[in-house]
């Protein structure tokens, strides 16, 4: 039962965010979601000081910063002209660093792992249960948070796919054609910021960028159509997950660590089959003009 | 007491924390300042990151955490990571932030399983690695201080040695390369630096705060000068400053961590630089914006004043009239006859305002510039007549004295301009 538990997480986990990863690709954006995931530990640190490890709290503080982060980190390079890459990494690193000293400081309050902030606990996710009034059990917390996630994810993209698909690849036409490209980059990165947060719990500070962008950028070497992109995004995902299980279980490995380092193979794979694909249909050019030329 | 202590320098874990983070950050603030402007920041970030299963797989085939074993292993894995984000972006469809996450992440997934191996082996030698992920200058052996300080040192020096030829680099590429150097080979050679230094530094803070001794003082100091040197010497100012105050309050507080505080002063410094820097900082820039267009209004209504004058010939002008010339907002036009009032440029009988003399003198220049370049661009640039107004508008308010000569000279003293209107010479 545990091991089903854990597996509908790791899915919804890298569902949503292989759905939005395939958006953050497009749009050069991946390395926000890299700041984002960081700068949400001194808003988790501050949630376990005030109410303990109540998992909703802690969603809620963490949400808060990850998008004081974002916001300043578009001020910085929006308004001030700075590089975005140094805005970035000035930002999320002062953001990690409070964390790591608010956890220093209430040593004794409370108990925050590195391991906890690295690399998720999903292998504990199952019995942390979310109990209502004091009987019926929905599941474990995190599957509640996933599920909702990934919900407002999917709900997310089917009711705006439009609009999204032309500011990820056009923002000038898009503008042309009133829309509010603003609005729309501000909700992704909100919606960004509530994936990484939920995710963070389960998979950790790094993994979750992993997670969002190496399926999506995988997919994105087989097709050309955003729509094909995102199933097969969302394909390499379950497929990463299940193998990445499976190691986890075999060798005593983190999960988190193990679908990562799957994804990454997959990237590798997809990278490779293109190279051959690529060469395969330039030589068969190379053979068609000489056969012109004679 | 504390200050006292830390000043005379004789705790030899102060001596070890301090001269570790000093000789690791000054060496990160001079690799940073190039990586800056290749803007490769980010690169730097994910390097560090992925030089943590370097250490691991150096942990598992040497069964020591002897810091050259440690290093080598670092340097090998964070090589690699840097040639499979080149390879990968040999793809034209890879763009580098992709690039960069996939690799940064994958990396350390690798790095969590090496790790997790070597929990699950048991070796009890392993305790401390996880130093590697958070950083902790506080445990480093006076060993291990002298090894990262001459390596850090050399790093240093290489960099100041070479210091015009990776400037040329940075900005530059192909103007190197016409001129002889070897661009792959410095380019080898300075990743290579990138790649050492970073496997130095994560002792001090860490695999993810690594990336902010590279990038925040370099992108501190450059709020600061435009000179490569200059910014050069203060990133490393910068650095020096907060590994001194680091170290400090890890020393009086026992609790607390030096990497973490460095990262935050160094970015308190960053953001002191981007907003009170002078001449290049926000609020600087946020002050003069405001003047400049103070500076404009008061000039526009003195222009109201003269046109109203010369179409109605009469001198003294009420509020309502010069609001209807040029539909001022209520409040910005009391604003500029206050300021016009504050230096005497405009008299003040009853309801009615009048042109003192040298408020006459200055709305002749303005009205004279403006109708000057209106003339240069309709009869020497060959602009249609309905054309020229709004540049001249905004023109009149920043032409020179010096300009201003010239234009007479280039038009021949011109009395009249192209809307024929008369230009007030003197």
């Amino acid at each position: 039962m545990n091991d089903l538990w854990i597996l509908v997480i790791s899915f919804l986990v890298a569902g949503s965010c292989a759905l939005l990863g395939c958006f953050m690709v497009l749009r050069k954006m991946s390395m926000m979601s890299d700041a984002v995931s960081h700068a949400v530990l001194p808003g988790i640190v501050i949630a376990a000081i005030f109410s303990g490890f109540n998992y909703f709290n802690m969603l809620l503080y963490a949400v808060a910063f990850g998008l004081l982060a974002s916001f300043v980190i578009q001020w910085l390079t929006n308004r001030v002209k700075m590089n975005s890459d140094a805005s970035l990494g000035i930002i999320y690193t002062l953001f990690f660093a409070i964390g790591i000293v608010l956890i220093s400081m209430y040593q004794d309050v409370i108990i925050i792992s590195s391991e906890h902030v690295l690399q998720g606990n999903i292998e504990f996710a199952p019995l942390d249960l979310l109990i209502v009034q004091e009987k019926y059990s929905l599941g474990p917390k995190a599957f509640v948070g996933n599920l909702f996630s990934f919900f407002l994810v999917v709900l997310f993209v089917f009711s705006s796919y439009k609009a999204l698909k032309i500011t990820s690849f056009d923002e000038a036409f898009a503008e042309s054609l009133g829309i509010n490209t603003k609005r729309w980059n501000g909700l992704l990165l909100a919606l960004v910021t509530l994936v990484t947060v939920v995710a963070f719990d389960s998979v950790g500070a790094i993994l979750v960028i992993g997670f969002m962008v190496v399926p999506a950028l995988s997919a994105h070497l087989w097709v050309n159509k955003l729509g094909q992109m995102i199933i097969l995004s969302l394909i390499f995902a379950f497929i990463s997950c299940i193998i990445g299980l499976q190691i986890a279980n075999w060798f005593n490995y983190s999960i988190s660590g193990s679908i990562c380092v799957t994804m990454g193979s997959i990237l590798i794979a997809s990278f490779a089959a293109r190279k051959v694909r690529t060469r395969s249909r330039l030589e068969h050019l190379e053979v068609g003009n000489l056969n012109k030329q004679r | 007491m504390n200050f006292v202590d830390f000043i005379s320098f004789s705790d030899p874990t102060l001596q070890k924390a301090l001269l570790g983070s000093l000789f690791i950050s000054i060496c990160a603030a001079l690799v940073g300042v190039f990586t800056y402007y290749q803007k490769k920041s980010l690169v730097g970030d994910a390097v560090a990151h992925s030089v943590f299963p370097g250490i691991c797989m150096a942990f598992i085939i040497s069964g020591t955490k002897n810091p050259i074993f440690l290093l080598l292993g670092a340097f090998i894995a964070g090589w690699l990571s840097i040639i499979s984000f080149d390879f990968l972006l040999r793809d034209k469809r890879i763009k580098s932030d992709a690039a960069l996450a996939s690799v940064l992440s994958v990396f350390f997934g690798l790095g969590i399983l090496l790790l997790n191996h070597i929990q699950n082996g048991g070796n009890a030698n392993q305790i401390g690695l996880q130093h590697f992920l958070m950083g902790n200058v506080a445990a480093m052996s006076s060993q291990d201080v002298m090894t990262y300080g001459l390596i850090s040192s050399f790093v240093s020096l290489v960099i100041i040695l070479f210091f015009p030829v990776f400037k040329l680099i940075s900005f530059n590429k192909d103007f190197a390369h016409s001129k002889g150097y070897k661009v792959k080979s410095i380019q080898f050679l300075f990743s290579s630096l990138i790649v050492i230094c970073i496997a130095i530094g994560i002792n001090a803070v860490g695999v993810i705060l690594m990336a902010a001794l590279l990038i925040t003082p370099a992108s501190s100091a450059r709020w600061w000068s435009n000179k490569l040197e200059r910014i050069a010497i203060l990133a490393v100012l910068f650095s020096v400053i907060s590994a001194t105050i680091g170290a400090y309050i890890s020393f009086s507080y026992a609790r607390m961590p030096a990497g973490p505080w460095m990262v935050i002063i160094l970015s308190v410094i960053a953001l002191l630089s981007i907003l009170f820097s002078y001449p290049k900082g926000v609020i600087y820039g946020m002050l003069r914006r405001r003047k400049a267009q103070e500076k404009m209004l008061v000039e526009n209504v003195l222009k109201s004043f003269y046109h109203i004058e010369e179409r109605e010939g009469e001198e003294l002008i009420s509020a309502v009239q010069l609001a209807n010339t040029r539909s001022y907002d209520g409040a910005k036009l009391s604003l500029a006859l206050r300021k016009l009032k504050k230096r005497s440029l405009v008299l003040v009988s009853g309801q009615n305002y009048q042109l003192s003399k040298e408020g006459r003198a200055e709305a002749k220049r303005i009205i004279r510039l403006h109708r000057l370049w209106e003339l240069y661009l309709g009869s020497k640039l060959n602009f249609k007549k309905d054309h020229v107004h709004n540049d001249a508008e905004a023109i009149e308010h920043i032409i020179t004295p010096e300009i201003e000569k010239q234009l007479i000279e280039e038009l021949g003293e011109p009395e009249i301009g192209l809307h024929n209107d008369k230009i007030p010479l003197r």
